[in-house]
């Protein structure tokens, strides 16, 4: 549990036979079997604590090159983000010399990425990505921690408590983000130069906020891609309640474009075009900024009947007596925030988060994971509402039989 | 447009003296300055003041009848900047955020002093940030959205 608690992640340390060290295994050693086999638009996912003994969190190997060359590297431990656009790496894990981006007013192009528990700053470069058979060339990407450019501009640094910029703090060896709309920050940053967004630096301590063209933008890498590339499939089986030490499942690239990524039977769920977020009736409330992530390691949303933790190692997560069995409705949501659609409805479980980590201390699956959440209207579907479901991303203005993103289906 | 896009820019750093646990500053000329980019409303026992940012991001500064800032909400594409947000509550913050970490889509931080609960992802983030001990009689913590 050590992205939920350093101290706890810490007795994980102790007791587990490895810790550290490695990146994400792909074969894991839980009882998850042997995975699908993968074919040229199917990579393996895996759910196994990765390099940083994270909690219900999605990894999979990538390949980056350097562009226009046969100067590749293979790189596991990189998290799977339907919450964010473009891939992310940790620069001390990467060992090619990989070109920087030039910024439209001179200088090169430097990236500040506020996640809400740190901040990621490094510049943008240019990769070849080659993930399953898929191939995406020259795509910009943001380099984290790199130690060319170690100044972090202090509307950065106030983005956020701490820096994430190695693979203990961020939980990963980078991160892949194939969420719903393209670039990570979109039209705002072609026109107006935001505090802690993106940057020219003239010399690696000085720098300015800066406009950056969506060309130029970090960028979802799915849209490389010659033919898969209006959207993504994660499909991970069912796993039991009382969790597992390693889950193993795949990403399918591309949808209705080969027989293995067709949509039968899900619900497509337009998700509002400026945030993302769809809606959940939840307990006879409609929460209007609800959004599906496999980048959230719980599921969070309020439910003032379900006790939660005393632990202060737990705040905010659930702690029910036995095992509770919910359910909702999720819907799509206008550019207006009001829900469209019928929407199909999800049933889910919360369970023990202190007594599962002392029951199964090794477990880095936690299906029952859930916490409480900011606000009165939002409901995050976390990566538990992946398991045992096959959930599609639509890519905004990418055209599917099952309509044009951004979508999500399940 | 663009102009107001300017004064936004610049009047930002002055409006961020109106920072949690700090005296509401002149928000009235700042809010005519602004052109109605600030939203005041009185609710009785406390104000809210709204500021657009240049990103797109509202935030939301709430102020007892004693003028002192007692919680600060936002919602939005960017996370304000919150070393001006928290002034001086931010090195707690940072601290606290190191010793308890789930994953890069919640932050829930809470001392004897102060509380900030944030969550969202990309393109979408919303918070707040409260000092518990400074919560007028009557305000509960579901109005600071």
């Amino acid at each position: 549990m050590k992205r939920v608690l350093r101290g706890a992640g810490l007795l994980i340390c102790l007791s587990a036979i490895s810790c550290g060290g490695g990146g994400g295994s792909l074969t894991g050693s839980g009882p998850s079997g042997t995975g699908p086999t993968p074919s040229s638009n199917v990579v393996s996912v895996v759910v196994n604590g990765g390099p940083a003994d994270s909690v219900n969190t999605l990894f999979t190997t990538i390949t980056v090159c350097v562009p226009g060359s046969n100067t590749c590297q293979t790189i596991d431990g990189i998290q799977i983000d339907t919450g964010s656009y473009g891939l992310r790496l940790l620069a001390s894990v990467v060992t090619l010399s990989l070109p920087v981006s030039a910024a439209s007013g001179g200088g090169s192009l430097l990236e500040c990425t506020p996640f809400l528990d740190g901040y990621s700053w490094g510049p943008v470069a240019l990769v070849d990505l080659q993930v399953s058979g898929e191939t995406a060339s020259s795509v910009p990407v943001q380099l984290i921690g790199d130690s060319r450019f170690p100044t972090v501009p202090s509307d950065c640094s106030s983005s956020a408590p701490v820096a994430e910029d190695t693979v203990a703090s961020f939980g990963a060896n980078g991160i892949l983000g194939i969420g719903p709309f393209v670039q990570d920050c979109g039209s705002t940053c072609v026109t107006t130069a935001i505090p802690a967004a993106y940057y020219s630096c003239i010399t690696e301590s000085t720098c300015t906020n800066t406009t950056v063209a969506l060309a130029s933008q970090v960028q979802n890498p799915v849209t490389f891609f010659s033919v898969d590339n209006n959207g993504s499939i994660i499909s991970l089986p069912n796993v039991a309640s009382g969790g597992a030490a390693s889950l193993t499942g795949s990403l399918i690239f591309g949808i209705d474009t080969q027989s293995n990524n067709q949509l039968s039977g899900q619900t497509v769920l337009a998700v509002d075009p400026d945030s993302g977020f769809i809606t959940t009736v939840f307990s006879g409330q409609t929460l209007s900024s609800s959004f599906i992530d496999s980048g959230s390691n719980g599921i969070y949303f309020n439910d003032s009947n379900i006790a939660t933790c005393t632990d202060s190692g737990f705040t905010g997560f659930y702690c029910p007596a036995g095992t509770d069995s919910l359910s909702a409705t999720l819907q799509g949501q206008n550019a207006d925030g009001t829900a469209t659609g019928t929407g199909a409805s999800a049933s889910f479980s919360v369970t023990n988060a202190e007594t599962v980590s002392q029951v199964s201390p090794d477990f880095t699956v936690l299906p029952g994971l859930a916490g409480t959440i900011t606000g009165s209207g939002t409901f995050d579907w976390g990566l538990p509402f992946f398991y045992g479901r096959k959930i599609a991303t639509g890519i905004q203005g990418y055209t599917t039989s099952a309509g044009t993103g951004p979508y999500v289906a399940f | 447009m663009l102009s107001s896009t300017v004064a936004l820019a610049a009047l930002w750093p002055c409006l961020a003296s109106a920072t949690l646990g700090e005296p509401e500053s002149s928000v009235q000329t700042d809010s005519e300055r602004l052109q109605g980019s600030i939203k005041d409303s009185d609710r009785g026992n406390y104000r809210v003041h709204e500021i657009k940012l240049p990103s797109g991001t509202l935030v939301r500064e709430y102020s007892g009848l004693d003028g002192q800032v007692f919680a600060v909400a936002w919602n939005g594409p960017f996370i304000p900047d919150m070393r001006q947000t928290l002034g001086s509550y931010f090195a707690s913050y940072a601290a606290a955020a190191k010793s308890k970490h789930a994953d890069h889509r919640h932050l829930q931080i809470e001392l004897s002093d102060l509380v900030v609960q944030a969550s969202g992802h990309m393109r979408a983030w919303s918070g707040r940030a409260y000092l518990p001990q400074a919560i007028p009689a009557g305000v509960t913590i579901g109005d600071l959205t």
